[in-house]
């Protein structure tokens, strides 16, 4: 299938790719509790991302999905390290010392635990978006039976994200073809925001206006019940361990509450 | 018989200073072919919205006199009721994409899923716009792989497979490339063919010429010319208000003021009738004359 769809979704047919939408998120939901706010959380997290590890392999996106993790989460990991490693109230334990400063055990501790966080919450969401076509998830919204709306405000930005881009890109080239430059140093980039966002965002409102049209003539306010072409798979099992992670959820957090 | 009736029309958006369509009476025959032509800000597309309920049931502004689809007065009817009768198709193709579907197949299904259509159903009525349309080969691509004149005949697809007896289309052919017009054009030729009435509000004064069997100038919010394509083409009011004539007309215009134009010819407004009218007037004639 094109990447044109979506800037994430990677078609499969692995077991992860064939969940349902709901039980996915629920992983998500679950993967945040338990790393924040369960018992043991750094090695919970740990043993969430050599599971995440495990699905992203059998779906055969590890590599994408390690690649974007990585990417993301090193800039953050390095600037934590100094902030944290160096000025952390906590520190006490020195690690390495240079010159004047130290960088302690304590803080870089911290900044370690809440990578390993954001790793297994990351990890877990990317597991979701690269394995679930946003029209699967409006698909199975629409057929809990929430509003309409709901579902394509959940949907919509992830498959008008690619022409969102396409349009930038037009703007861009359209700007650069009339002097604007927007490379070089940073106040040269800086001052070629503002021309490129406002097209970009005026032109959005224009399109909001007319796709908002064509969803009316296609009917989309229409009440009553709308039928479905497209199929999302579940089963008794899906849901028996959709509710199953939604109970050890409100056990977690009753826990985090008591304690 | 009438299947679009319109009756001393006013309309003004709310932040507008003056009304963008003036007392607008009009009747379209069932089966009818009639393009909308005017100069920006003439009131083409305000007409467009207002025979598929968009004005004034979308955009809710001064609104005065009557609009009858089928029989049905616009203002008691809601848009999503007005599209079984009149598919409106709207000028840029990729906004009119839902957004929210895979595949073209399920872009043409999604107008059907809103009226809770069986499955069944909507494999039938999809497989037939598909068809109608020359997109059956497209089926499981992505809409957005599909270039602009498909992408736009994919949206003609989606409001015919609910069916409606009217097709009203608003410059549909603005952001296509030549073979993209065209292949819009010829659709719309076999949509006629095939029963449906046509309005399309357009600028390209020489397709028009070909396609349409009635053609309304409209102006400043108010119609200024209506006939036939030879009336409404040739008529010195066009370049009054901001139009046109086509190439052919202003060449044989030309050639007759130079007594080289058949002086029992009308103007021509389409290449054929232009070959028609200079091959009359042979060298032998010209140089009699």
């Amino acid at each position: 299938m094109p990447e044109t769809h979506s800037t994430l979704f990677i078609p499969g047919d692995s077991r992860y790719h064939r969940l349902h939408p709901f039980n996915k998120l629920a992983y998500i939901l679950l993967t945040g509790v338990t790393v924040y706010l369960g018992p043991g959380k750094s090695l919970a997290a740990a043993c969430l991302i050599i599971l995440n590890a495990g699905f992203a392999v059998e779906a055969a996106i590890f590599i994408p999905l390690w690649r974007v993790l990585w990417r993301t989460l090193l800039p953050l990991a390095l600037y934590m390290g100094i902030i944290h490693g160096f000025f952390n109230p906590a520190n006490h334990t020195v690690l390495i010392s240079l010159g004047n400063m130290s960088v302690y055990q304590e803080g870089i501790q911290f900044t370690f635990t809440v990578v390993l966080q954001l790793s297994a919450v990351l990890s877990a969401s990317l597991l979701f978006a690269f394995c679930t076509h946003p029209a699967d998830l409006i698909t199975a919204v629409s057929q809990a039976g929430w509003p309409p709306a709901l579902a394509y405000l959940l949907g919509s930005p992830l498959l008008l994200l690619p022409a969102m881009r396409e349009r930038a890109r037009t703007i861009q080239a359209a700007q650069r073809a009339r002097g604007l430059e927007t490379h070089g140093r940073l106040s040269q980039r800086f001052r070629a925001v503002f021309p490129l966002i406002t097209p970009l965002i005026l032109g959005a409102i224009v399109e909001i206006e007319q796709r908002a049209i064509a969803l009316e003539v296609r009917s989309f306010n229409i009440p009553g019940k709308k039928t479905s072409w497209r199929k999302v798979t579940d089963s008794v099992v899906q849901g028996f361990f959709r509710w199953g992670m939604v109970t050890v959820i409100i056990m977690i957090v009753t826990y985090r509450f008591i304690n | 018989m009438h299947c679009l009736e319109i009756d001393s029309l006013t309309f003004r958006y709310p932040t507008a200073q003056s009304p963008a369509l003036k007392d607008i009476s009009l009747t379209i025959r069932k089966g009818e072919c009639v393009a909308l032509i005017g100069a920006n800000n003439s009131g083409k597309t305000t007409l467009c919205y207002a025979l598929s309920g968009i004005v004034p049931l979308y955009y809710r502004g001064e609104f005065s006199g009557s609009v009858r689809v089928e029989g049905l007065e616009t203002v008691n009817q809601t848009i999503s009721s007005l599209s079984r009768h009149v598919g409106l198709v709207l000028q840029h193709p990729k906004h009119q994409l839902s957004g929210i579907r895979y595949t073209v197949f399920e872009e043409i299904a999604f107008g059907l899923e809103n009226h809770g259509i069986p499955r069944d159903n909507i494999l039938q009525c999809v497989t037939e716009a598909l068809s109608l349309v020359g997109l059956s080969d497209a089926g499981e691509c992505s809409p957005l792989e599909l270039s602009g004149g498909q992408q736009q005949r994919l949206a003609i697809a989606a409001v015919l497979a609910a069916s409606p007896d009217i097709l009203v289309l608003d410059e549909p052919t603005t952001f296509l490339d030549p073979r993209g017009v065209q292949s819009i054009f010829e659709l719309l030729a076999n949509l006629k063919n095939k029963g449906k009435t046509i309005v399309f509000a357009e600028q390209k004064i020489e397709w028009i010429a070909e396609y349409a069997d009635r053609i309304i100038a409209l102006a400043g919010g108010e119609i200024i010319l209506s006939g036939s394509p030879t009336e409404v083409l040739t008529s010195p009011i066009l370049q009054k208000i901001g139009l046109d004539w086509s190439r052919y007309t202003k060449v044989a215009d030309l050639a007759r003021q130079r007594q080289l134009w058949p002086d029992s010819l009308p103007l021509p407004i389409t290449f054929s009738e232009a070959v028609a009218g200079f091959s009359a007037k042979s060298p032998s004639d010209t140089c009699a004359d």
